[in-house]
């Protein structure tokens, strides 16, 4: 496929640099390669992880939520008030923040819009 | 439990209204410029609400709402975490719809040709789409014909076709003729009635229980014959190790696979700027968040007024719950008040069922014509015209096959081809959304090893896992050849979709085949070197 592309003067696939060295990069162990890949995704950096709080705030909590919902049923079914218990109140509650965090953004961009 | 007369026609009459209703405003809203991408846009400048109502309406689709429900229904806790799961997936992408805006396009092939040109990377990304946007409107029109012919009281096998063929019918039209406008509007108006009719149940419903949650609660944990297992997690999946690893993996790949479908994404890219996309994107969370509520609310309450015994005699699976609640509730107001609310909530049952079958069938259209039609077979060389006359086509192409095959499949349980949507796109959309969007390293190698190793491995576990066969619920009952013990493959194949991606795009000295360096004399331009490997 890359050859016809090549001929329909495409811009061809790759990382648009010259290619490195393939036997230097062969002698960096896979292991190796996965935390340079993650660090230059900005994973070790502090401000990666501000960037990707909106995202993996909200993925995460449900995550653990979903393990705990399954690995400590008991834990989750302690009884609260008002015939709800604590997995199911979890559960609304997360709901609530999500419907929150929706009007809340779109409070903050009306806010910015520019008068026309 | 039977239904009056005067609900019957409350519910054909206006099933016959919505349905005039909505192909004269896609006939209207109809552009006839012949620029195709007049056909793929809903409005060049919409407002941030409607926009929002219309990736909402996209994405809360019929089968979704349906067999949500009926799991709130039927196993309480499970279907809750469900619910969350299906509004966080909308709220992850939301995350992402200002960098898609950016990347342009309708498809994804699209987006992702935008960093990584090519026919093989156009193509691979159109088979991913078609593959995990046919099997979800089979699965729609499956579930409209069953809910057609409930509704209009005559739950029968030839009524259940005639009810596919109708629907097939409409939805064809609304696709060809009002493309992503007019489909846009049905979305609208879908969920202003759809909204309506549940805020209307569920005020009945804390009116009937005087406010009180732990009186609807109590009443749902009698009703659901289940007690206190009711409010816990695994009723749905069982308990054990394997029930709640297929808890994990079914909520994994909802949250993961649902936004990243192509037919949401083709709406949420609609705006002038990035703020417009953003706040369009507020609003469709909103909704849907605001929508997940009242799901929960009318599910516990089916469980509680309606109960176990009626649910499961009605649909095994309780898809039927949501039209079972407005008649428990009805009784309560004989004859006239029963058949508006049954109309009331048949017809924003009946609009979602349109609206998605129709969104579905256009995102499948779109791409087609864009990245089959325009770039694989025409290489961006075909004129325009000839473009959105392929559009069209698609839509009858796409559409006639449909309904011919949801007639022919309509005794079956076709639940598992929801999941096999959803896992493909987690394991083969998301993976490359999120490489193509945020990592620099990723190329044409990792991205074909993502979408089409992604989708490989999804519909290969998926044939062998519970839900085709060995289970009571499965798609073939009778049979036994699963090796593969969970209902859904999430757990496995998101993680082998990231890692596929990786792998892809890493230089292997022993896989890459060796080319002689460019000599001296003769620069090769910078970028030119990984052309013409041949891979």
């Amino acid at each position: 496929m890359s050859s016809l592309d090549a001929r329909l003067n495409r811009r061809p696939a790759g990382r648009h640099r010259a290619p490195r060295d393939p036997s230097a990069a062969a002698e960096i162990p896979l292991l190796m390669r996965a935390v340079r890949d993650l660090t230059a995704a900005g994973v070790g950096t502090v401000r990666g992880w501000v960037a990707r709080a909106g995202v993996l705030a909200p993925l995460s909590g449900f995550l653990l939520y979903v393990v705990l919902s399954a690995w400590a049923g008991d834990a989750m079914s302690i009884p609260l008030g008002g015939g709800l218990n604590l997995g199911i109140l979890l559960g609304l509650l997360q709901l609530a923040g999500f419907l929150g965090s929706a009007v809340r953004g779109e409070l903050r961009d009306r806010a910015s819009e520019p008068p026309r | 439990m039977t239904l009056s007369p005067s609900a019957q026609t409350a519910a054909l009459a206006i099933f016959s209204v919505l349905a005039t209703l909505a192909m004269l405003l896609c006939i209207l809203t109809a552009s006839d410029s012949g620029d195709p991408l007049d056909f793929y846009t809903g409005y060049r400048t919409p407002l941030p609400w409607t926009n929002g109502l219309a990736v909402a309406g996209d994405y809360i689709s019929a089968a979704t709402v349906l067999s949500t429900s009926g799991i709130v229904a039927l196993s309480g806790y499970d279907g809750v975490v469900l619910v969350l799961s299906t509004v966080l997936s909308l709220l992850l992408m939301s995350a992402v719809a200002e960098p898609l805006w950016r990347a342009g396009g309708f498809t994804l092939g699209d987006i992702v040709a935008r960093r990584i040109p090519g026919r093989s990377v156009r193509a691979a990304a159109s088979a991913v789409t078609l593959a995990a946007l046919l099997p979800f409107l089979l699965v729609q029109l499956s579930v409209a014909g069953a809910l057609m012919s409930f509704m209009l009281g005559a739950p029968d096998d030839g009524v259940k076709a005639v009810c596919i063929c109708v629907v097939g019918a409409l939805m064809i039209g609304y696709a060809a003729f009002g493309g992503a406008k007019g489909t846009a509007l049905v979305q609208i108006v879908k969920m202003v009635i759809l909204l309506g009719a549940s805020l209307t149940v569920v005020l009945i419903v804390m009116q009937r229980f005087h406010g009180s949650t732990t009186d609807l609660l109590h009443a749902a944990e009698q009703g659901s014959a289940a007690g206190g297992a009711y409010l816990r997690q695994g009723l749905e999946f069982g308990a054990g190790t394997r029930g709640r690893l297929d808890f994990v993996s079914v909520q994994l790949s909802v949250a993961l696979g649902t936004g990243c479908l192509p037919h949401v994404t083709m709406r949420m890219t609609t705006g002038n700027d990035a703020r417009a996309v953003r706040r369009s994107m507020s609003w469709a969370v909103g909704a849907t968040a605001l929508f997940g509520l009242f799901v929960v609310v009318m599910g516990v309450a089916a469980a509680a007024l309606v109960g176990h015994g009626p649910i499961t005699a009605s649909d095994p699976q309780g898809s039927t719950s949501m039209m079972l609640l407005p008649q428990a509730l009805g009784a309560d107001f004989p004859s006239f008040g029963e058949a508006v609310l049954y109309a009331a909530v048949g017809g924003a049952v009946f609009m979602t069922l349109l609206a998605s079958v129709a969104g579905l069938t256009l995102a499948a259209a779109t791409s087609i014509a864009r990245d089959l039609f325009a770039q694989v077979i025409r290489r961006g060389r075909g004129a325009q015209r000839s473009e959105l006359a392929a559009a069209r086509w698609a839509v009858l192409g796409i559409g006639l096959p449909a309904v011919v095959l949801a007639v022919l499949v309509r005794r079956w349980n076709l639940q598992v081809l929801i999941a096999l949507a959803f896992c493909i796109g987690a394991s083969a959309v998301a993976p490359t959304l999120v490489y193509s969007l945020f990592w620099k390293g990723f190329n044409r190698r990792g991205l074909l090893w993502t979408l089409l190793g992604g989708t490989a491995a999804v519909a290969v576990l998926m044939i062998f896992s519970t839900a085709v066969s060995g289970s009571p619920h499965a798609l073939f009952p009778t049979h036994d050849f699963h090796w593969f013990p969970l209902q859904t493959t999430g757990i496995v194949t998101v993680p082998l979709g990231f890692l596929a991606g990786w792998l892809g795009s890493r230089s292997w000295s022993g896989v890459r085949v060796r080319r002689p360096r460019p000599a001296m004399e003769h620069p090769v331009p910078v970028g030119v070197h990984d052309a013409p490997t041949g891979e």
